[in-house]
């Protein structure tokens, strides 16, 4: 019974990631049972419109577990709590276009005051999300060129010809 | 498996693999020995192609064994989640350092040793270099000049493959090129701006240990920039690549991973070296093995450590040490990051590829003027290059139009990093610590503190740095002037020094140690000063000239 019961939700996540971005976050609440599961699927779809199909909430619930890039448990307590209370309602249970509207605001005025305590949690959960996605498959390879061997150094190009960014500039990546 | 040698090495690095190569080829048996375990080229680059995504912590790394195992490495240039089993892990290779800015001792013990982590930077050593003890009474004179070496570098570079430019400075001389990795366009830019400015400085392409074009069984670089992880095209110099299949090729080498070499035994009747006492670092047997002559490239700093734990009857203070500088006079390059800027120019232009390299300004103080601030001088090593997506945590933005603005490249960067000359002086020093290893081996304590010359030179470079990046529509993002921790450089050179006094220095001209003629010095430790270019070049000359000289002392039955 407790097999079926996971095979049915890891269909049902796997029908999900295969649905187009326009996926309605009351369907998260079937999804993903935990709360803190369904907020990191809302937060990353809302930053990264396709995020969701890296299922952001599963790669990351071992990673913060050590602080990957700075990132812990409490980081996404403090955000959660942020955003449910920045206009009053639960941020999960907005649709998505209003977790986009609210994420928006709410990362436009953490970086206004980037001293304040849920500033400094969303400038890690942000970087944590940005990160997953663009060095996931999706991400590296569909939004930005992954060339595993480029094969060539090509020093003066016009800019229209280098695009998208590829993701293994190494140097871009480690000094940006 | 025999246990005696025309020549043992000890160590399988840059200088260690060159001394198996050249006493191989000269036709010696060669035993060498190295700490670490075999990494075979190629077949054991386990993550060379992995991709991000499937890397457990996405390239960037589980930061909770970060601190416990690799605390210092992981601080270091090309440390990363594909290349840190090609480090030691901190805490199994403990070692002492009591400053308040602790030495930053990077390593790696593997076969190979840091040939296949290091930065391929290669550049000659001039006059100005080899006489600056002599002028300015740091450190004792070099024995050599830099005529006494232009065949060797030659020799070297025409091995391993190096690229650059002919410059004709009389700072850097030219040496045998591949066609070099141009430019891009904001260097470029940069470039030309400084050459309408200034009379004493250029900036070029940097000169690196990657091949353009392609030689003798190995493939040019493929633009990938992840060669500290291994490279199975055996495009830049490493042993694995290059010395390795050479000193293999003539059926002469035995090569003894897993071993430790805790001291080199001494014959006080022949007054020679006899061979060297190992523990299998898995197993913890001890073996011996004997030979003709002995080679000590374990790395600067591990070299001078095998010496002063091999202190006997006839060498209370460490072996070959009746000078007393044996541990004394250690370098490293103070170094900083000058300047990191954004540039407002050349918006319509970018690159592609991932170029190994990087642009030089090599030094322009007191080269025809002098200074009265400070003594010798620096060198700049920078990168232009365009942001990516990781800005996308630094600055305001959320959804499709961040995730579209991502997906394209950033503004242009451009960063300066200086290394500076380290002065010689005998209070920068390593010693044998109280406390032992696993193997119950003493470790080494070291002490390195940049002295007020590298802090001035330091501040200079920070303030031409800015100067330079005025010439263009620039914004100062970052630029220091203090040196980081001794170490950082990972260029540690000295403690074994060169000079033509065996009351003042450890080895003679030939890196052959003034007290016992079959033993010799070969890299880093035999350095007498630290110019400010990289020195793996000038380890490997130096290697190639002593093991020809070695070679043929034995062949002649004179060792």
């Amino acid at each position: 019974m407790q097999n079926a019961k996971l095979l049915q939700r890891r269909t049902l996540v796997k029908l999900l990631a295969a649905l187009p971005l326009v996926v309605s976050m009351d369907t998260f609440s079937v999804v993903e049972k935990n709360e803190n599961d369904a907020f990191i699927c809302c937060v990353a779809e809302a930053l990264i419109p396709g995020a969701l199909k890296i299922q952001p909430s599963k790669l990351l619930k071992d990673l913060v577990k050590v602080g990957w890039l700075g990132l812990t448990e409490n980081s996404i307590a403090v955000v959660k709590h942020s955003l449910d209370s920045f206009k009053g309602n639960k941020y999960s249970e907005l649709t998505l276009a209003q977790q986009r509207a609210v994420l928006s605001e709410f990362d436009e005025c953490c970086y206004n005051s980037p001293d304040k305590l849920e500033s400094q949690h969303w400038l890690l959960l942000k970087n944590g999300l940005l990160s997953l996605y663009f060095s996931s498959e999706i991400g590296a390879s569909g939004t930005l060129s992954y060339h595993p061997v480029p094969g060539q150094w090509r020093p003066d190009i016009s800019i229209a010809e280098a695009t998208p960014a590829m993701y293994n500039d190494w140097l871009a990546v480690w000094f940006t | 498996m025999k246990n005696d040698y025309d020549a043992i090495v000890v160590g399988s690095g840059i200088s260690g693999g060159w001394a198996a190569k050249e006493l191989t080829e000269r036709g010696l048996t060669v035993l060498m020995v190295e700490r670490g375990p075999a990494v075979e080229h190629r077949v054991d680059y386990k993550n060379e192609m992995k991709s991000p995504w499937e890397m457990p912590f996405k390239g960037f790394n589980n930061p909770e064994m970060l601190a416990a195992d690799y605390a210092v490495q992981s601080k270091g240039t090309n440390f990363d989640e594909w290349s840190m089993h090609h480090f030691v892990k901190d805490s199994d290779h403990p070692y002492q350092t009591t400053l308040e800015k602790p030495f930053q001792w990077r390593r790696g013990y593997q076969l190979g040793g840091r040939s296949l982590t290091w930065g391929r930077q290669c550049y000659r050593w001039s006059d100005i270099d080899f006489s600056a003890n002599a002028k300015d009474g740091y450190g004792t004179d070099w024995p050599v000049r830099y005529a006494d070496l232009k065949p060797w570098y030659d020799h070297v570079e025409s091995f391993i493959g190096v690229n650059g430019t002919k410059e004709e400075l009389i700072q850097l001389p030219d040496g045998i090129f591949q066609p070099h990795m141009p430019l891009s366009a904001i260097e470029q830019l940069l470039a030309d701006r400084i050459a309408s400015s200034y009379d004493d400085r250029r900036l070029i392409p940097g000169r690196s240990a990657n091949l353009t074009l392609p030689k003798e069984g190995r493939a040019p670089c493929q633009y990938r920039y992840i060669c500290h992880r291994g490279c199975s095209f055996g495009a830049y110099f490493s042993t694995q690549s290059s010395t390795l299949p050479a000193a293999r090729k003539t059926g002469r080498l035995t090569l003894l991973t897993d071993t430790i070499v805790e001291k080199v035994n001494y014959d006080p009747t022949a007054k020679k070296v006899s061979g060297i006492s190992c523990i299998n670092a898995i197993t913890g047997k001890r073996e011996q093995f004997t030979s003709k002559i002995v080679f000590l490239n374990a790395s600067a700093f591990n070299s001078v450590g095998i010496l002063l734990r091999s202190q006997n009857d006839t060498f209370p203070n460490g072996l070959a040490n009746s000078s007393g500088t044996l541990g004394k006079y250690i370098m490293d390059h103070a170094t900083t990051l000058s300047v990191a800027a954004s540039i407002d120019e050349l918006n319509d232009r970018s690159y592609f590829g991932n170029r190994p390299s990087n642009f030089i300004i090599p030094r322009f103080r007191n080269i025809n003027t002098a200074s009265e601030q400070f003594l010798r001088g620096y060198s700049y090593q920078g990168v232009g290059f365009r942001a990516n997506w990781k800005r996308g945590a630094h600055e305001a933005g959320t959804g499709e139009k961040l995730k579209n603005k991502l997906s394209k490249q950033g503004e242009w960067r451009l960063l300066m990093v200086a290394f500076a000359e380290s002065l010689p002086v005998a209070s920068n020093r390593i010693r044998l610590a109280d406390k032992k290893d696993k193997w119950g081996l003493p470790l080494l304590d070291i002490s390195l503190k940049h002295g007020d010359n590298e802090h001035k030179l330091l501040k200079d470079a920070a303030q031409q740095a800015r100067a330079m990046l005025g010439l263009t529509k620039s914004e100062i993002l970052a630029s220091f002037d203090e040196p980081e921790n001794a170490g950082s450089a990972v260029h540690e050179m000295g403690g074994a020094r060169m000079g033509s006094d065996a009351r003042t220095s450890v080895v003679n001209k030939w890196n052959q140690t003034h007290d016992i003629p079959n033993l010799f010095i070969t890299d880093g430790a035999a350095m007498s000063s630290s110019a400010n270019q990289n020195p793996s070049l000038t380890y490997m000359a130096f290697t190639a000239r002593a093991a020809a000289y070695a070679a043929n002392k034995v062949k002649n039955g004179q060792l």
